[in-house]
């Protein structure tokens, strides 16, 4: 997290390689998966051919297998939008198109996922199933990366953060950690309080 | 597939029928039967559908990784690069063979186009301007040299227009080259249905994405020099067929493949059956009917469906 | 101020312009013109030709003021004719220089009575009366004559001006017109317009005896096959020249389709 043009976007686009630099980027991962803020969707085109079409990326061949397919009907399962499967995409809301291109990033075999601002324009209540599902992701061995600037969503799903402030400095803390008052003023230059509770941590900005 | 797809394929395909049918036997002379048919009117038919299909496909390629509904078969300065090869042939080759002309002036433009948008920092945009810029250049020559050869000036501007005259005798050589690329095309065919979505979300860089996007871009001009090959310069074809296929047919690119096919040849077979009957025995330049008969039918979707354009 | 004055000065010289033009004097930007002219011996009055003026081979000393599609202006202001020549095809262009007060005169030839009619108005623009009658009744007999050459009439001929796209002549076309004068039948003369497109089938299905094609042709190898075993002709430059000019030596055309029958 950071405050708007300190690099966000930037960092994950050099990590996958779309940007160039001279920095040497040793990858542990296999496959990278990224999500940008605003991506392009074709029209005219039903949500189960939309995720279908990760599975002609990397064969040559004309017809899906049953396999593929069960993947694809699972994955609309888990985020909720099986009855959805043969509308066009472009019949859907902003937030469900952002939670099928999350779900593309799930059947894509990939072992990171670089999520820019996955939950912007989702309400509170699929926000929270799309990062409830991320996180069970973590117990496969799957990371994401995510670019959020809810802070008490972001503490309670969360496991490592990473901040940018303005000076471009970088911290890197585990969560209890990272919600410390110097930290957040550093990166957002204000005052917050943090509040610890039995089981939870809140962060409250103070005016 | 939905059932109104199936239904409307089946009409696609019971109304191509007809119309082949229809450019074969109407009006047919018993005298001249073998003469008629065997050296005007399959030799039309065939070029109708080689062209028609071509052009569609080749359409539905730029149109799909451009992710722009207005890309044009022509769009990488082939139209231009055509135009060229015809006019040379006919100023110092007495117009001996210009068809082939046409295909090689096209394909030569079409890989300086893409050599120029160059293959590591490659774009679609700088692609189209490139293209466009091209265009205009060799545009310019050809008025000049039309303009200077003012006795064969009509030819030219007639053989520019495109159509297939029926005096041209059917050549192996273009059906050769059409049966090669449509296998070529069947198999990249599924790649393209990854390369619908955003690029970024299905590759790990746009490097990548961009082999797949070249790869494209040479596969359209190949088939656009093809149809430059069999029936010159036709405009409109090629935008119209792979939207209307798209709004009837939805976005699986695999079914697209066969609808734009029938399309394009329908759209083609029709346009000659009425050029050449309508005020028979004179003839309509084939692109004037072509934007006649399709300028109406595509409105009438349009504004019935096209809705779906809006992105 | 300045802007006042340049104008001022602008509209002098467009006023101007007209007192020098010359008494009588044209030039000829049709072919077909320059050979009437050169006929009617008043070629001294012809101040310049096009690029395609070729016949008789003196016109190669007139000066070349442009072609079908463009006069250099310039050229043509040193001149400065009274009138600009031009025939149907090459009406357009003449039509341009009123402004320089050049008056267009455009002709046109649609059948060999409007060449008797052209001839003489030609006469009588140039003062050369006299030779513009005799041209006329000599061209008369000459006609009267080519038709009794023809000992085997009413011969089916289709002639072929390009064959891609297969355009031929019309009812409207002066050919027509010559093709019946010399006794046969041009097979495309019921259409009705001067130089048609048209389908390949109609020219087969009305089996012509003959097939004519012109020098400009494009490409004519197929008509072979298309037409098996009927008399083709290829015409030569000056075959072309002289038939697709209706010059006064269009009696030739008519004597060449009257011997065409012969085998």
């Amino acid at each position: 997290m950071g405050s708007n043009g300190t690099g966000k976007s930037t960092l994950l686009k050099i990590i996958t390689g779309n940007i160039k630099t001279d920095i040497q980027i040793e990858n542990s991962f296999k496959n990278i998966f990224y999500l940008p803020q605003n991506p392009y969707y074709p029209s005219s085109i039903t949500t189960f051919d939309y995720l279908s079409s990760i599975f002609f990326k990397n064969n040559w061949k004309w017809f899906i297998s049953n396999e593929e397919k069960e993947k694809i009907n699972n994955i609309l399962m888990k985020i909720g939008l099986y009855d959805k499967k043969n509308i066009s995409i472009e019949n859907l809301s902003g937030g469900e198109i952002q939670k099928i291109n999350i779900a593309l990033g799930l059947i894509s075999d990939a072992d990171i996922l670089l999520l820019d601002e996955p939950a912007s324009n989702m309400d509170l209540n699929n926000q929270v199933n799309i990062l409830k599902l991320l996180k069970n992701l973590t117990y496969n061995n799957i990371t994401s990366v995510i670019i959020m600037h809810d802070l008490s969503l972001a503490l309670k799903y969360g496991d490592n953060f990473i901040g940018i402030t303005k000076e471009n400095k970088i911290i890197q803390k585990d969560s209890q950690e990272f919600f410390s008052m110097e930290n957040l003023k550093k990166i957002f230059n204000m005052d917050f309080e943090i509040i610890k509770g039995q089981n939870n941590t809140y962060v409250q900005i103070i005016d | 597939m939905a059932k109104k797809q199936i239904l409307s394929l089946i009409i696609l395909v019971f109304l191509f029928f007809i119309c082949l049918l229809l450019c074969l036997f109407y009006k047919l002379d018993i005298h001249n039967k073998e003469l008629i048919l065997s050296y005007i009117r399959i030799p039309s038919i065939i070029k109708a559908i080689i062209s028609g299909s071509c052009l569609a496909i080749a359409g539905m390629f730029l149109q799909t990784i451009s992710k722009n509904p207005l890309a044009d078969p022509y769009l990488t300065g082939l139209s231009a690069g055509a135009g060229f090869g015809i006019v040379i042939s006919i100023l110092l080759f007495n117009s001996i063979n210009y068809s082939l002309f046409g295909f090689l002036g096209a394909i030569i433009t079409a890989f300086l186009v893409i050599l120029l948008s160059g293959f590591s920092k490659f774009s679609i945009t700088k692609l189209i301007l490139i293209g466009l810029s091209l265009n205009l250049f060799t545009g310019a020559i050809i008025s000049f040299l039309i303009l200077k050869n003012p006795d064969k000036s009509y030819e030219m501007t007639l053989i520019l227009t495109g159509g297939f005259s029926s005096s041209e005798i059917f050549d192996n050589f273009l059906i050769a080259l059409f049966i090669l690329s449509i296998i070529i095309c069947s198999i990249f065919i599924p790649k393209l249905n990854a390369l619908r979505l955003d690029n970024k979300l299905i590759f790990k860089n746009q490097s990548t994405a961009n082999k797949y996007n070249i790869i494209f871009v040479i596969l359209a001009a190949f088939l656009t020099s093809i149809s430059v090959y069999s029936a010159g310069i036709l405009g409109f074809v090629g935008i119209i067929c792979p939207l209307l296929s798209k709004l009837i047919f939805g976005n699986d690119i695999r079914l697209l493949f066969f609808t734009n096919i029938l399309l394009g040849s329908y759209l083609l077979l029709f346009s000659n059956f009425i050029s050449t009957n309508i005020i028979y025995p004179l003839q309509i330049p084939l692109g004037i009917v072509i934007s006649i008969v399709g300028v109406p039918f595509f409105i009438f979707f349009l504004l019935k469906k096209g809705g779906i354009l809006n992105n | 101020m300045y802007k006042l004055l340049i104008s001022i000065l602008f509209i002098f010289f467009i006023i101007s312009i007209p007192s020098y033009a010359n008494n009588n004097s044209f030039i000829s930007i049709s072919p077909t013109i320059t050979e009437i002219i050169y006929s009617l011996n008043a070629q001294e009055q012809l101040k310049g030709v096009t690029t395609q003026c070729n016949f008789p081979p003196e016109t190669k000393q007139k000066p070349i003021i442009g072609d079908y599609y463009y006069i250099n202006e310039q050229m043509l202001l040193d001149i400065r004719p009274k009138y600009i020549l031009a025939d149907d095809l090459s009406a357009f262009i003449g039509k341009k220089y009123k402004k320089y007060n050049i008056e267009p005169i455009c002709l046109n030839f649609t059948d060999i009575t409007s060449i008797y009619d052209n001839i003489l108005f030609l006469g009588k623009l140039t003062n050369k009366e006299e030779n513009s009658i005799n041209i006329v009744t000599l061209l008369k007999n000459k006609v009267k004559e080519a038709k009794n050459i023809n000992k085997h009439p009413n011969k089916k001929i289709l002639y072929i001006i390009s064959t891609k796209p297969f355009r031929t002549i019309g009812k409207n076309s002066f050919i027509t017109n010559l093709i019946n004068e010399s006794g046969n039948i041009s097979i495309t003369s019921e259409l009705n317009t001067s130089y048609p497109i048209i389908s390949m089938e109609y020219a087969i299905n009305k089996a012509p005896d003959i097939i004519v094609i012109d020098y400009h042709c494009n490409r004519d190898e197929n008509i072979s096959k298309l037409f098996p075993n009927i008399k083709i002709i290829k015409m030569t430059k000056q075959q072309s020249d002289i038939i697709d000019r209706p010059s006064p030596r269009f009696y030739k055309s008519i004597e060449f389709f009257a011997q065409l029958g012969e085998s």
